[in-house]
């Protein structure tokens, strides 16, 4: 009786498992493709140096590692990445909790705001960067500045089109959060007599740091993918001043240093997993305490 | 809490999987040669194995030619009206035009993509300081084997300059030309207004400084002269000069090319000059990326009285002033009077003296990468580019100069020159292209990409950054003498 | 009473003032696509169009041929949003209500992939493509992006949210897991696997950086890849570059209004939701 028991439990759950791997087989083919194999890929790659039409290569040894990861450029490109980060992030925070708590309220039309605040969502890069660049451009420009033609304010030049696409973004998950956060808290706050303004330091913003904590993460990982825009608006000039690390790593990906370029790679991904794993666990704390909460 | 007591083994089957994926991923080297036969330094092979001008008698049905090209507006007209004309006069061979963006070096980047895969066109029109590096690639059939192939009369009407210009050891290696030099357009009222001859455009480089200091001394602009800070402005300067970018007698020589040249007297005046400019506030530096307009505007909206381009701009340079005169763009009720604004185009303003140059422009190669019949369709095509009446119609039409010399003296150029405003700047042009130095005609560079970020980055620096001409000349020469050795490094 | 009419009268022209902000530079794309560039910019660049070309619209499309354009972009964003979608689905019921061995494992591993951008594996990700000679097609331009972790998370988190009793009476109508998955989980999920599909659709659509390393060939460009070339190609018509950048964000402004709801769970979902 109870042999037999066992018997159909283990059958099914041997069912269970194929059944699960048959699921899972879709994405892990895609993810073993394109995001485990490719990393080993560059690994691989940065042991090696391409001919100039990249029909053969050879073998240069962890030298390549050495002289890349302490080389000027990628030194550069990472310390551009960073202030990119720093141009982007807290300004995009900033604006987006100011449109968010301006349109947080019981109005007549407010759905019209809303959308309205919402609306740079639509615009893809590319669109967001021709917006920008004739903005502010000294010649054809409504604003005629000369930013994207100084070493010092063009990476400045190019945040400006980021963070006005991003206001979208940031504006519905910061609205989402405000709207989150129980009715009795901000009853509570007024019974206590307290002002909008340390209402909004002693009770929202507390109640908003997850949101905000999420926004970080996800405005970052925006601001070290920067691509389009600076492709579209500098094209990584004037001498280099925008050329980010993933600008580089294209630069070399469509000019023929595979080998470099791989290096490269490898030092972003060591970045970005240092960088997600700092996330993930900071997440972690607060999905638990989220759903203990609920 | 999420932990699992067993977590370690777990872990262990993950990094098994990905060691497993490593291991995939480091088989399959893409080290094999697939890049097709060599170029032409093959002595002993006949002319019409590398270059089969009769395959095309062996193909059944239409052979599909693509050719890649960065050409817009008037010039893409302009081909695709003779690759039309071409389909339509016979049913051997179908020409593909494709436009591949609107810079040179967006081109080449996508060459250099489809290399290691042979995804290549059968003709590229590329910018013809590509030369080199196509040449080593052994990518592309050279154009002196497919005459050799053909009788050896294809390039006989030929601007000798021309054929030298684009030879290797010898080899001529591009098919055709789409030459071009560079001209000064300047707005004749500022001229005027500050007292300058505007029949009298300046003929250096310093003059262009000296004019400028009158016009804004008179108050007309504030910033007289707006120039797209191109590098190749700067090869045009050099070789002008009689300096270059790289040894080796600016890489033609017999020996090696192995480092820079760039740190030489001429570059620092230029460099100087232009310091100069900027300092007095006479220069308006717009940074030479693709695709830039703002200089076609500061001469359109007449913010400046002086600008520097290619000889082929003088359709674009028509179009933005004309913009305004076109009564169909016009509403009925319009608020603004037509401006007429009345440029005119002068000699490329040399270090030493006017059209102190060089040629420049795109040139057509042939790939090596398809089947013989496509080879011979694409020769085919390119020698009806060549005919008399075809070069013809890329001058009056398309802008580039004529490089064979029964284009230049016909009738019908004679005219355009005569009788109109893109003619006659056309026609100045023209002089460049007869001034140009057969023995010291501009650099022959492998790693040209590198070398002319090099000089971007120079100029930016300087321009863009306040650096000194000369800090940022001996950084660029010493950039060029890596690329150089880098390029050599990958010669294997 | 009067003060709270008076503070909403406030609040309304801050808004107002803050749309404007917000809007000012789709405005002012508006009126150059609709002016002249010299014209515009002699009359001061007033905020009105200058001599309007109404039909400035028809021409970028023909001209640029937009059409082909939006076309590949549809294909492409159709193909990946599909994909991801059924993979997605298919990976968190397995993670959501299967038991097989190494579940957890096999679940960070495929959360791992939200750590790896494409810009890191791009080298490597070209290389294959060019390997399986799928540059300038469809299938190049979307076989990275056929899974998504950040769906399979999603889709799982709102699996796991599906009440005990609801499975026990299925499982006693005589649902196997199939039956189970079609009836049940994902009718209970709509909501959440229909955000989701919104976010891969507006993720997809606006891809930059894939397309433009793996076209080779004009008429494969994406709409993002031919906005910029088209504009620079048009140096004396400034106008139909910013026309053509104008109808490139239609087809999202149409998402945000029509699925707006969707869009934004779909955004929040990370944030205020466990």
């Amino acid at each position: 009786m109870a042999g037999r028991e066992r018997r159909t439990r283990s059958r099914r759950s041997v069912r269970e498992a194929g059944l699960a791997a048959l699921f899972l087989l879709p994405s892990a083919l895609v993810f073993g493709a394109f995001f485990f194999y490719p990393i080993g890929r560059i690994v691989y790659l940065g042991f090696f140096q391409q001919n100039q039409t990249r029909t053969r290569q050879r073998y240069v040894g962890i030298e390549q590692y050495a002289d890349v990861l302490t080389g000027d450029d990628f030194v550069e490109g990472l310390t551009i990445t960073l202030k990119y980060v720093l141009l982007t992030v807290p300004a995009g925070l900033v604006l987006g909790v100011l449109l968010a708590v301006a349109a947080n309220r019981r109005l007549r039309g407010i759905k019209i705001f809303h959308t309205i605040f919402a609306s740079t969502v639509a615009t893809s890069v590319a669109v967001a960067s021709i917006v920008w660049l004739v903005l502010i451009n000294p010649t054809v420009g409504y604003f005629e500045v000369d930013w994207l033609r100084d070493t010092r304010m063009a990476l400045f030049g190019v945040s400006l089109s980021s963070i006005w696409q991003n206001l979208g973004l940031t504006f519905i998950v910061v609205l989402a959060g405000l709207q989150a956060i129980p009715e009795e808290l901000n009853e509570a706050a007024i019974v206590d007599g307290m002002g909008p303004v340390r209402k909004f330091f002693t009770v929202t913003l507390p109640m908003l740091s997850p949101t905000l904590l999420f926004l970080v993460v996800v405005l970052t990982v925006f601001a070290f993918q920067a691509f389009a825009q600076i492709d579209i608006l500098t094209e990584g000039g004037p001498a280099g001043s925008t050329e980010t690390l993933v600008f580089k790593i294209f630069k070399r990906q469509q000019g023929g240093a595979l080998g470099e370029g791989s290096v490269m790679a490898v030092g972003l991904f060591a970045i970005t997993f240092v960088a997600a794993l700092g996330q993930f666990l900071l997440l972690e704390r607060r999905v638990h305490y989220g759903s203990g909460r609920r | 809490m999420r932990t699992h007591p067993s977590r370690r083994p777990r872990l262990a089957v993950a990094l098994a999987l990905i060691g497993a994926l490593l291991a995939a991923a480091c088989g399959g080297d893409s080290g094999d040669d697939t890049a097709g036969g060599s170029g032409g330094d093959d002595g002993d092979t006949a002319a019409a194995d590398i270059c089969p001008v009769d395959a095309l008698d062996d193909a059944d049905g239409p052979v599909e030619v693509v050719l890649w090209h960065t050409y817009v507006g008037l010039t893409n007209r302009t081909l695709n009206k003779i690759a039309d004309a071409y389909n339509a006069s016979q049913d051997r061979v179908e020409i593909q035009v494709e436009n591949q963006g609107t810079a040179y070096e967006e081109l080449l980047r996508k060459y250099r993509q489809g290399i290691p895969s042979g995804d290549l066109p059968a003709i590229g029109i590329m910018e013809d300081t590509n030369t080199q590096f196509l040449a080593d690639s052994g990518t592309i059939v050279p154009g002196g084997i497919c005459d050799e192939a053909d009788g050896g009369t294809q390039y006989d009407e030929f601007a000798e300059g021309v054929v030298d210009f684009y030879s290797v050891d010898g080899v001529l290696q591009p098919v055709s030309f789409n030459v071009s030099t560079v001209l000064l357009y300047y707005n004749r009222d500022h001229f005027e207004q500050a007292g300058i001859d505007p029949d009298a455009p300046p003929q250096t480089l310093e003059q262009v400084a000296d004019y400028a200091r009158k016009i804004k001394a008179a108050g007309i602009v504030d910033k007289p002269v707006v120039l797209n800070m191109q590098p190749w402005f700067t090869e045009f300067w050099l070789t002008g000069a009689g300096e270059g970018l790289v040894d080796n007698d600016n890489g033609r020589g017999d020996g090696d090319t192995t480092a820079g040249a760039f740190d030489n007297p001429a570059a620092l005046r230029l460099f100087e000059t232009f310091e100069t400019m900027e300092a007095e506030g006479l220069l308006n530096p717009v940074p030479g990326t693709e695709g830039q307009f703002d200089h076609y505007f500061a001469i359109g909206l007449q913010q400046s009285s002086m600008t520097i381009e290619t000889s082929t701009a003088v359709t674009t340079i028509n179009a933005v002033l004309e913009g305004n005169l076109d009564p169909s763009e016009l509403g009925l009720d319009t608020e603004l009077p037509p401006i007429d604004v009345n440029v005119d185009a002068g000699p490329f303003p040399g270090l030493d003296g006017p059209n102190r140059g060089q040629l420049g422009g795109g040139v057509w190669y042939l790939t090596n990468t398809g089947p013989p019949e496509v080879i011979a369709g694409a020769w085919d095509f390119v020698k009806y580019v060549n005919q008399a009446g075809n070069q013809a119609l890329w001058h009056l039409e398309g802008s580039y100069l004529p490089v064979r010399e029964d284009t230049a003296t016909s009738q019908e150029v004679q005219d355009f020159w005569a009788n109109t405003r893109p003619g006659r700047w056309l026609k100045v042009a023209y002089g460049g292209l007869q001034a140009v130095d057969p023995d010291w005609p501009g650099p022959l560079i492998g790693p040209y990409t590198e070398t002319r970020e090099a000089v971007r980055t120079a100029l930016d620096q300087l321009l863009f950054s306040g650096a000194t001409p000369a800090e940022v000349v001996r950084k660029a020469d010493a950039t060029i003498t890596e690329a150089l050795q880098e390029y050599n490094d990958e010669n294997f | 009473m009067k003060r709270t009419t008076l503070e909403n009268l406030g609040w309304y022209v801050l808004l107002t003032l803050l749309s404007l902000v917000v809007l000012f530079p789709v405005w002012m794309i508006l009126m150059r696509a609709l002016s002249q560039p010299i014209s515009y910019l002699s009359a001061g660049q007033p905020p009105r169009p200058v001599d309007p070309e109404w039909d400035v619209f028809g021409r970028a499309f023909t001209e640029g041929e937009l059409g082909r354009k939006l076309m590949i972009s549809a294909a492409v964003t159709f193909v990946i949003a599909t994909a991801q979608v059924v993979t997605s689905v298919l990976a968190a019921y397995a993670f959501a209500f299967l038991r097989f061995p190494f579940r957890n494992t096999v679940f960070l591993l495929f959360m791992a992939t939200l750590m790896l951008p494409i810009e890191v594996t791009l080298i490597a990700n070209v290389e294959t493509i060019r390997t399986l000679g799928w540059f300038n097609s469809i299938q190049g331009l979307s076989a990275p992006f056929l899974a998504a972790a950040f769906g399979t998370f999603l889709i799982r988190q709102g699996f796991l949210g599906i009440p005990d009793d609801l499975r026990d009476a299925a499982e006693l109508d005589g649902y196997g897991h199939l039956g189970f998955l079609r009836n049940v989980a994902i009718p209970v999920t709509r909501p959440i696997i229909a955000s989701f599909t919104v976010i891969a659709f507006l993720a997809a659509w606006n891809q930059y950086l894939w397309p433009r390393a793996i076209t080779t060939r004009e008429a494969w460009d994406t709409i993002q890849i031919a906005l910029p070339k088209f504009a620079s190609e048009n140096i004396n018509e400034l106008n139909l570059g910013f026309a053509a950048a104008i109808i490139a964000a239609l087809p999202i402004l149409a998402i945000l209004i029509f699925f707006q709801r969707h869009l934004i769970r779909g955004l929040t979902a990370g944030a205020v939701k466990g």
